[in-house]
């Protein structure tokens, strides 16, 4: 494999010596590490590359190095030097070395050309999460990463049995379009898997339960190589499910819906990415149009830069505040000026506006619903994109930034290295959105997508100013309440144009009630109790089976025993009467 | 005439026994007696190896088979004066008296190996039982030995007679009261059958095969020690000599098989049972004989020289064990009670070594000789169809196993154990051979493989 | 030099022997290691030169034994029993090493009981006809119930006794088969197994018994009785060896007659896969409310062998390569494991997970390698295990899907207990009493502890090592 080196296992094996060096030298070492796997990604060339001898089987390629590999590959690495930059100053080598982990596993995810391999990778993405999740090393943390845990073996239980029956029942490892299989087990089991990595409900409670648990710097890294990664394999796996655009569908609204209900910044975001990897998964599912494919790919590519940017953002305010809840804070932008421009550089990114990246990157995806005018995936994505707008811009950027104090918070300088990733990929932002035509190049397919066009500006427009105007109407009762509400249903028969009230009933005793509680149900009344009665059986009927054999074999011996009573007479009786039983059978015999 | 040159070891021993009784009576206080006796016994083996031609003729008959039986109960015999040397010579006064009953013990199981006529079998078993009986009661004061040997002597006779009755159908049988004519005895008949079943009643006596075995755990308790060595070895060496010779000569039709698998089967359940509880270990190791009889008389349900090959390798080694099994209970002052041998390790390793690796051998493991001829034993027993039989032997095995590693365990006990083992040199050293030589041949087991 | 495959059983019991000349602690720790080291050497070395290709046994050495029965005492090394006999003198080497830091008293005659077992297990391992076979099974047993009473903690009698009566009774069941293969092949030789004029029942029942006398000593439930005492009691270096090798000694019994049996197997493969899978997910269940680390690790280690043993029974070629594979990594891995306990247990004195905790900061090593196994023990790709994971899941679902979800599910709670152990020990604040006696690994048991840590990378990487030439072995039965 010397025609190619592979980033992402240059950037996991070198990670590995991380805590070999004195802590100086480690944040320049990772920033280093980022860096060469970033222009290594850069330097790739286009081919199918590697093999290995596995069991007797030669399994080739190893590597697929294509467009739409490149395009994840790219953003992966980039985002990972951005964190790595982000986390420049920490002293936890942890956090450090699972970023760079969890880049080199993305990286090896997008680049893997045989189902073993990305298994690996795949699996590998889910031990750094944790990784991530446990090194805030509170309670919450802990548990919350023993959950991630839960339901990534779950999904990747599934995926495992997915791989092996399609192994036996192909005898191929590449992966590829599973799209001719529609109808197998497999294919169902492989796309449960991918699904539930994409944190599709009802099995993605994990998401907004373990990134707001885990350190800020590990929230930058984990919210945006898990779900892109399972956006890759959706896309690669699985273009134009039809499933995939309800579901799709259904996410970027759900997510949305509780974004709005939100108080915790970082949870707020979490469930906003739910929604906007219902885009993408809504996209593949379009995917019958090479439109809607090139626009999940793009969506994902951009998220990730603004998602990113908002969580840098947000684990800035934190930082500089201590504080994580909007209820407590207020008025940061008088404090954090930069923090607070970068925060809507991203916001209005994710809402799509004009002359940012989500624009253009958002915007296929709707195209693609309309051209096969799926009218269902036309109106959600529209409703979430209203959402997203009240949820970001709105509620979390003007109650964080610029409404009254709410609390007495103390103020800290944020050092330069989290400036700077900020500000690099706030400016990548507006970049791409000013010169959209670059970055379609490197999209998978032929993009003849003009993102400019009066009617999509006007579009936009209207859809901003309207919600805009809803937010100022209902300012006061959008803000920021510490508990949940229920009496705020009004507001979605107000703000959105769809019935959403079922949805409330329905879905939100769902989500609180049952969902997580069957979780814990699970552990505690199914499977400890198993667990308890089956280590009573041991002790009690396993361990008693040598004493019972011993206590019969002494109360035979004792009864025996009985026989040998001392007396000479009985001993003769004993003789005689054998003799005369011998005899007796023998001769009647 | 030739019958009295292959006769002439068995003359010697009586002869030169009787010298040395008149001179033990005159000279009393002398031990030098034993060394007679033993010398006496050793002369014997010479002269039988001498004189070992095969013979047949008038009441005798010998072989090459005989004459290793001879040896082996002569041997016996030796290691037994040994061991009694040490035990005894303070405690008994009769001390020319004893080594003569010796011998004269042995001279009648010489006989009996030797007899090819079923009156000389009976005059033998008669000359060896009486001594025996003495021999149990030798320690007047003590209740327990008074007891064993009226026991002894009692139900003995009884087998005597079942002996006679066994010679009575014999002889209407056959009209003959030589061996040969057991060639001729029918299936058919109601008298064959009745004179192989006491015949085998009264060796099933000896042999203390359930259920006729109540005496030897009360007289193998109250004995003398080394009388008890002597009555767990030599008479069994002896009776099975004959017995084997009886069932190679016999059709196989009329071997009365049902009774040979009833008694082998109750004697190694039985015994096994028994002796898990016991803690006296001269009891116990009566119980273990029985079992261990019980084992070995497997082998007579088999054909011709298949007996040969799987009893004799198994008497061999059994004679080893239980010879090396009472010299460490001589070796230790009240040897006999099991809690004395907490901790024996770290008193005497050496004593602790040989009693691990001889109660290792009576379980039959490996790598001691006990696991290779109790595997050859069940092998050529289950090949010869009597699975189920073998299947018994097999779990009473392991059974037996519990007993004898709980002495095991007793000895490399963490315990600080007050008695001392005392200083008898000849038993330490007999049972270091005897433990030794079960590790040799178990290592090597085309040494005791003889045929 | 090759030819002389005795040196793996005359060494070991060479230094044994020599070991009880002394009693100074250094002049035993040189005779021991020497004598291990030789060992382990000799047998890398006859390993590499192992000509995968060739079906039978190679380095053969002969000597003639019971002419009567027409016996030799034979060794020889092939394809099968080659990784074997490597573990056997790895850990080896390992139990020692942890001896000199577990064990106080009487150390010369312990670790010449240990090497008497290892020599033992090598010439198992060796064994080139039935009758040694029989013979080392349960020549086995003297060493270790020695090893278990004497320098155990105060249940050790019963437990000797237990492991001694469970395997000594059901050694009933090897006797048997053996007696019959000799009936009916004619003589103690391996290959007279593949011959074996029988009908079906006969070959039925001649299995079911092989079955049973192996099925104690690995042990699949409901015949494991034994483990948790045995395994509890013993000294931590005589439960590495017991829990690595003893268990791999039914395996590789299991291994050995398989291919003779395909017919047995093909009808009958299902209900003992069903039996070993019974035993995995039991296993991992009583594991998951264990306190007790070393019970919990005895009750995984006797989880895990359930489901190798399962693919031998699964008669294609992938479940056999698979428990092989799989055999070496679980003997690496539980030695780890249990070693891992043992550094736990130096200072504190107690197996008690509830009084551990937060250990992570304070211990870091202890933890990396404790988290590197327990990546390896959940199957984490890339390393040992998963390897021989995928074989045998993919032979036994191919054999029985309803089985193959059992599998899954024990591997489930396995991930569970394991990762519930890391947390309980390194993760879980507040720090509980005793972790402030837990001192950190030094020196030379970081190096074994990193070793191992390799080994695991790189049969994770390289199954070949183990596995290559497997596939002559001619296994037809099963739906594979």
């Amino acid at each position: 494999m010397i025609d190619f080196i592979h980033p992402g296992l240059l950037l996991i094996v070198f990670s590995l010596l991380l805590p070999a060096f004195p802590k100086k030298l480690r944040g320049p070492y990772s920033v280093f590490l980022a860096a060469s796997g970033f222009l290594l990604t850069l330097i790739a060339e286009p081919g199918l590359y590697g093999y290995i001898n596995l069991f007797g089987l030669k399994i080739s390629p190893l590597v697929r190095v294509d467009k739409l590999s490149l395009l994840f590959a790219y953003i992966f690495s980039f985002i990972g030097l951005i964190g790595i930059i982000y986390c420049y100053h920490i002293d936890d080598w942890i956090q450090q070395m699972a970023g760079l982990i969890y880049t080199g596993a993305s990286i090896g995810v997008s680049f893997a050309a045989d189902i073993l391999s990305f298994y690996l990778f795949w699996e590998m993405l889910s031990f750094c999460a944790v990784l991530l999740i446990w090194a805030q090393r509170t309670k919450e943390a802990t548990e919350a990463g023993y959950r991630y845990i839960l339901v990534h073996i779950a999904g990747g239980l599934s995926l495992f049995a997915g791989i092996i029956i399609l192994i036996h029942q192909t005898g191929s490892y590449e992966f590829s379009s599973f799209m001719n299989n529609s109808n197998e087990l497999y294919w169902w089991l492989i796309l449960i898997g991918f699904v539930l990595c994409a944190a599709a409900p009802p099995l993605h409670a994990w998401l907004p339960d373990a990134y707001p648990s885990a350190t800020i710097y590990g929230s930058v890294f984990l919210n945006p190589f898990t779900t892109k990664a399972a956006v890759y394999a959706l896309i690669r796996g699985f273009p134009g499910a039809e499933v995939l655009i309800y579901l799709g569908s259904v996410m970027a609204v759900y997510g949305v819906i509780y974004a709005l209900l939100e108080n915790n910044l970082r949870r707020l975001l979490s469930y906003h990415i739910v929604s906007q990897v219902g885009y993408m998964v809504a996209g593949v599912g379009l995917g019958v149009v090479t439109l809607g494919l090139n626009g999940s790919a793009s969506h994902a590519f951009n998220h990730i830069l603004y998602k990113c940017l908002l969580f840098m953002s947000a684990g800035a305010v934190i930082y500089t505040t201590g504080k994580e809840k909007m209820t407590e804070l207020g008025d940061v932008g008088r404090f954090a000026p930069l923090t607070a421009i970068c925060f809507f550089i991203g916001a209005f990114s994710i809402a799509g506006f004009p002359l940012t990246n989500g624009f253009i990157g958002k915007s296929p995806i709707i195209s693609a619903a309309g051209e096969i005018q799926n009218i269902f995936a036309y109106i959600m994505l529209n409703i979430a994109t209203c959402g997203t707008i009240i949820s970001i811009i709105c509620k979390m950027g003007y109650y964080t930034f610029f409404s009254d104090r709410k609390s007495d918070y103390s103020v800290k300088d944020i050092p330069s290295n989290m400036k700077i990733s900020m500000i690099v990929t706030s400016a990548l932002c507006l970049f791409i959105g000013i010169l959209p035509k670059l970055f379609y190049q490197y999209l998978p397919y032929p993009m003849d997508y003009e993102p400019y066009t009066a009617q999509h500006i006007l579009d936009t427009f209207g859809i901003f100013s309207f919600t805009a105007l809803v937010f100022i109407l209902f300012l006061k009762r959008l803000k920021p309440k510490a508990y949940i509400n229920l009496d705020i249903d009004w507001f979605y028969r107000m703000g959105c144009r769809l019935s959403v009230k079922t949805l409330d009933r329905t879905i939100v005793p769902l989500e609180y009630d049952f969902i997580n509680m069957l979780w814990k149900r699970l552990m505690d009344k199914v499977t400890i109790p198993l667990g308890r009665l089956v280590n009573i059986f041991e002790t009690e009927s396993m361990g008693r089976i040598p004493l019972f054999a011993s206590k019969m074999a002494k109360t035979l011996s004792d009864s025996f025993s009985q026989i040998q009573s001392g007396r000479l007479q009985d001993y003769a009786l004993y003789m005689i009467i054998s003799v005369s039983v011998a005899l007796i059978l023998y001769i009647t015999l | 005439m030739n019958q009295y040159i292959t006769l002439i070891p068995e003359i010697f021993l009586i002869s030169f026994g009787t010298l040395t009784f008149l001179y033990g009576v005159v000279k009393r206080h002398s031990n030098l007696i034993y060394l007679l006796g033993a010398i006496n016994l050793f002369f014997s083996i010479g002269l039988v190896i001498a004189f070992s031609k095969e013979f047949s003729g008038g009441l005798i008959k010998t072989d090459i088979f005989a004459n290793l039986f001879r040896i082996i109960i002569l041997i016996i015999g030796i290691l037994i004066i040994a061991l009694s040397y040490e035990e005894m010579k303070r405690s008994i006064e009769k001390g020319a008296e004893y080594i003569y009953l010796l011998t004269l013990a042995i001279f009648g199981m010489n006989m009996m190996v030797l007899a090819n006529d079923i009156l000389l079998l009976y005059l033998a078993l008669e000359a060896f039982s009486l001594p025996m009986y003495i021999l149990a009661g030798f320690y007047k004061s003590d209740k327990r030995s008074v007891e064993a040997g009226i026991k002894y002597f009692i139900l003995g006779t009884l087998a005597s007679i079942l002996l006679i009755a066994s010679m009575v159908f014999f002889y209407a049988n056959t009209g003959s009261t030589s061996y040969e004519a057991f060639k001729l005895m029918s299936s058919k008949s109601l008298s064959s059958y009745l004179s192989l079943i006491f015949l085998i009643s009264t060796f099933a006596f000896k042999l203390s095969l359930v259920p006729f075995h109540a005496w030897s755990p009360d007289v193998y308790q109250g004995s003398p020690t080394p009388v008890t060595a002597f009555f767990s070895t030599a008479p069994k060496v002896a009776v099975l000599g004959a017995l084997i010779k009886i069932l190679l000569l016999a059709h196989h039709d009329i071997k009365p098989h049902y009774m040979i698998i009833a008694l082998s089967a109750l004697s190694m359940i039985v015994g096994n049972i028994l002796a898990l509880r016991q803690s006296d270990l001269k009891r116990l190791f009566a119980y273990s004989s029985v079992a261990h009889a019980g084992y070995i008389s497997m082998a007579l349900l088999l054909k011709k020289e298949a007996i040969l090959t799987s009893a004799l390798p198994y008497i061999i080694v059994y004679v080893l064990m239980n010879v090396g099994v009472f010299a460490v209970i001589l070796s230790m002052a009240e040897g006999e009670k099991i809690n004395n041998y907490k901790g024996l390790n770290k008193v005497s390793p050496l004593t602790a070594l040989s009693m691990t690796v001889i109660l290792i051998s009576l379980t039959g493991l490996p790598p001691t000789a006990g696991f290779i001829v109790k595997f050859n034993l069940f092998k050529n027993v289950f090949l010869a169809g009597y699975e189920w039989l073998v299947l018994l032997g097999l779990c009473m095995s392991i059974l037996s196993a519990f007993y004898y590693l709980r002495i095991v365990f007793f000895i490399y006990e963490d315990f600080s154990t007050s008695l001392a083992t005392q200083n008898k040199f000849i038993s330490r050293s007999i049972s270091l051979f005897s433990a030794s030589l079960l590790i040799i041949a178990g290592l090597i087991p085309q040494l005791i493989m003889i045929y | 030099m090759l030819e002389k495959t005795y040196l793996l059983v005359i060494i070991p019991i060479l230094g044994a022997l020599l070991l009880r000349l002394t009693e100074r602690r250094n002049l035993l720790l040189i005779i021991a290691l020497l004598s291990s080291l030789a060992t382990l050497l000799f047998s890398i070395f006859q390993y590499l030169s192992l000509n995968r290709a060739s079906k039978g046994f190679q380095f053969v050495w002969d000597y003639m034994w019971i002419s009567s029965w027409d016996v030799n005492i034979s060794f020889g090394l092939d394809i099968i029993n080659a990784p074997f006999v490597v573990l056997s003198c790895f850990i080896t080497l390992i139990s020692i090493l942890l001896s000199f830091k577990t064990i106080e008293k009487r150390l010369s005659l312990y670790l010449s009981l240990l090497l008497s077992l290892s020599a033992t297990v090598n010439a198992y391992f060796l064994s080139n006809n039935l009758l040694l076979f029989f013979f080392f099974y349960e020549a086995m047993l003297i060493p270790s119930i020695f090893l278990i009473k004497l320098w155990g903690a105060e249940n050790s009698s019963r437990a000797s006794m237990k492991f001694m009566l469970y395997t000594f009774g059901f050694s009933i069941f090897l006797f048997i088969a053996i007696i019959a293969v000799y009936s009916y092949g004619g003589s103690f030789s391996f290959d007279k197994l593949l011959n074996l004029k029988l009908t079906l029942e006969g070959k039925v029942l001649i299995f079911i018994s092989f079955f049973l006398a192996f099925a104690v000593k690995i042990p699949v439930v409901p015949f494991h009785g034994w483990l948790r005492d045995a395994y509890y009691e013993a000294p931590m270096p005589v439960t590495i060896f017991m829990s690595a090798i003893l268990g791999k000694m039914g395996i590789y019994g299991l291994l050995r007659v398989a291919p003779a049996f395909t017919e047995v197997l093909d009808r009958l493969g299902e209900w003992f896969i069903a039996i070993c899978l019974l035993s995995f997910v039991y296993a991992a269940f009583v594991a998951l409310t264990e306190k007790d680390i070393k019970a919990m690790l005895a009750y995984m280690s006797l989880s895990h062998v359930g489901i190798i043993t399962a693919g031998v029974f699964t008669g294609n070629i992938y479940g056999y390569q698979g428990s092989l594979l799989q055999s070496i990594n679980h003997g690496i891995l539980a030695a780890a494991f249990f070693y891992v306990a043992d550094l736990l247990y130096r200072n504190t004195y107690s197996f008690d997970s509830d009084k551990f905790g937060a250990l992570s900061k304070k211990i870091p090593a202890i933890t990396f390698f404790s988290f590197a196994y327990i990546m390896a023990m959940g199957g984490f790709p890339g390393l040992n295990y998963f390897n021989g994971e995928f074989l045998l899941l993919s032979s036994i679902f191919s054999e029985n899907l309803l089985l193959g979800f059992f599998g899954v599910l024990g591997i489930a709670v396995g991930v569970i207990y394991l990762s519930w152990f890391f947390y309980k020990i390194f993760l879980r604040k507040p720090q509980r009493e005793l972790s402030l006696l837990v001192r950190d690994v030094q020196s030379w048991e970081l190096i074994i502890l990193s070793i191992i840590f390799a080994l695991t990378i790189y049969l994770g990487l390289n199954p070949d090592l183990v596995l290559e030439g497997l596939k002559g072995i001619e296994i037809t039965g099963g739906r594979g």
